[in-house]
């Protein structure tokens, strides 16, 4: 499962890209790369982590710089095809739809791939019993955890081979916490590739094969996520914890 | 109640009907674009002269009806593919190309129908006098009622039982997230206004055959169409029954009762739901 991403072939490359939020320059020639593995992004906030996801969904599509994916530049793609292509997102805040019930945020997202092992709404509900328990109630009324269920479930029945995650544990009890983690590592095993952006240095540390840092809107420093998690030193350099 | 108060409430219905078909179809609009289609008065205007001279060439209603419906929803595509689509999620811009096209089919409409007030013969077979409880009253106002409350509930169930419509929803919650989905939001944006612009056209008709059309007709319907959109909350389908319902009563009574107030009567309502619930009744903060 810890494979690296060289041994089974990059699925994206972020190539020096240069992003603007408004007039301000988020991202400055930021780079990394993603192959069959789970991939941390950390740093201290307004360090341009949000922004790097969006840019590569096509939210905020950078001005400069290459995104490769599956030998494909998909930058100035528009964010529904990007998506289509086979990158599920999951945004900052779950951003759940208030005016869509459980069900139908699943039914709404869903691809059809004809593969065996497809992710179907009905799959997703194994995966999450105590969504469907509520599958009539509107996204908005669920609990937090339950609420970030959905928002993953709602990116894993786009069928994607990647899934970008923002801040998946924030917000969240410590129970919550875990059942997200969990929830990762079976995703991995169906090998679905993970972006995973995270403040909590405990999530990055239980699922991430490799870790990036990014200060100021570009990735300084790249590493195996042991190497520098367990590393006090780097970690209160770069994180201040 | 006397007769006198139930026809009044009649009246309010009838208008309310006119006001739904007008405001629910641009409520959507302005839900999933953000944008307001400021324009709206002129289709309606242009449906409904449109089909007062396909009635005045054919005698037949129900075409220059299916005539405006269908003029209009094609106007309202070519418009929203080749010019509003350029400028998309540029507000200013997008606000004044719509405030222009109402001023070219406005300025077109005086061209060719002239000044006067014109208005379709309703056909007898459509408009019988119909008593109920020693009421009578024209049904060509009942069938606009029933014909508002048949386009409500197609709505509702397009919006609320369709995949399309659980997209449009999710469009109208937060179109930024449903695109990075997969959700093709521009398909979304084109079905919407082509509906919007469908339903105003069948409005233009309807109202040119309930009251009559004019230039400055266009500014009169769009400003009705606006308070029952502010009023009833952007986006929401209720919000624009509640909202044409509310104003189709003021409408009715307060041109009864208190006419030299009417204006007031109109928009106090207006200030009262912008002052304490901006979101409008059934509108959520966006």
């Amino acid at each position: 499962m810890h494979n690296s991403g060289e041994k089974n072939g990059v699925l994206l490359e972020v190539e020096e890209i240069h992003s603007y939020y408004g007039d301000s320059h988020v991202l400055q020639g930021c780079s990394l790369r993603v192959g069959q593995e789970c991939v941390a992004v950390l740093g201290r906030n307004g360090m341009g982590k949000t922004t790097l996801l969006r840019s590569i969904i096509g939210l905020n599509p950078p001005r400069m710089g290459r995104i490769i994916w599956k030998g494909q530049d998909i930058v100035g793609k528009k964010p529904f095809e990007i998506a289509q292509l086979g990158i599920g997102y999951v945004p900052q805040g779950r951003r759940l739809f208030p005016s869509l019930s459980v069900e139908e945020h699943l039914n709404l997202t869903y691809r059809r791939t004809g593969r065996p092992d497809e992710w179907t709404p009905a799959r997703v509900f194994e995966l999450f019993p105590e969504l469907a328990e509520r599958r009539r109630l509107s996204g908005a009324r669920l609990s937090g955890g339950e609420q970030q269920m959905l928002a993953i479930g709602r990116a894993l029945v786009t069928n994607p081979e990647l899934i970008l995650l923002d801040e998946p544990s924030e917000g969240l009890s410590p129970v919550a916490v875990e059942r997200v983690i969990a929830t990762c590592r079976e995703l991995r095993k169906n090998r679905i590739a993970i972006l995973l952006v995270e403040q909590n240095i405990h999530v990055a540390h239980d699922l991430a094969d490799r870790v990036y840092i990014m200060v100021n809107g570009n990735t300084v420093y790249e590493s195996s996520a042991a190497e520098f998690l367990d590393n006090p030193e780097l970690r209160y350099k770069y994180l201040g914890v | 109640m006397d007769a006198r108060i139930i026809i009044l409430i009649l009246n309010g219905l009838t208008q309310a009907a006119l006001f739904f078909l007008l405001g629910s179809g641009l409520t959507l609009a302005f839900g999933l674009m953000r944008i307001i289609n400021l324009s709206h008065g002129a289709f309606y205007l242009l449906g409904g002269y449109i089909g007062y001279t396909v009635m005045k060439l054919t005698g037949n209603w129900g075409l220059a009806l299916l005539a405006g419906a269908l003029s209009i929803t094609i106007l309202g595509f070519l418009f929203e593919r080749t010019l509003l689509a350029r400028v998309r999620g540029q507000d200013l811009p997008e606000t004044l190309l719509t405030v222009a096209l109402s001023m070219v089919i406005a300025d077109f409409c005086l061209a060719i129908w002239g000044g006067h007030s014109l208005a379709l013969n309703v056909p007898k077979a459509l408009n019988p006098s119909i008593t109920i409880f020693g009421i009578t009253y024209p049904g060509f106002r009942y069938l606009l009622m029933l014909a508002s409350v048949v386009v409500a509930v197609g709505l509702w169930l397009l919006l609320y039982k369709t995949k399309l419509g659980a997209a449009v929803r999710a469009g109208v919650d937060d179109r930024e997230t449903a695109s990075a989905l997969g959700v093709n939001i521009d398909v979304m944006y084109t079905i919407v206004f082509l509906i919007s612009a469908f339903l105003v056209g069948i409005a233009g008709v309807l109202g040119g055959t309930y009251l009559q059309l004019s230039p400055g007709s266009d500014t009169t319907i769009l400003t009705y169409a606006l308070v029952v959109i502010i009023l009833g909350g952007q986006g929401s389908l209720l919000g624009a029954v509640v909202g044409a319902l509310i104003l189709g009563q003021i409408a009715s009574f307060g041109s009864a009762y208190a006419a030299e107030y009417w204006m007031f009567l109109v928009f106090a309502p207006l200030a009262i739901v912008l002052a304490v619930r901006p979101q409008g009744l059934f509108g959520r903060t966006v």
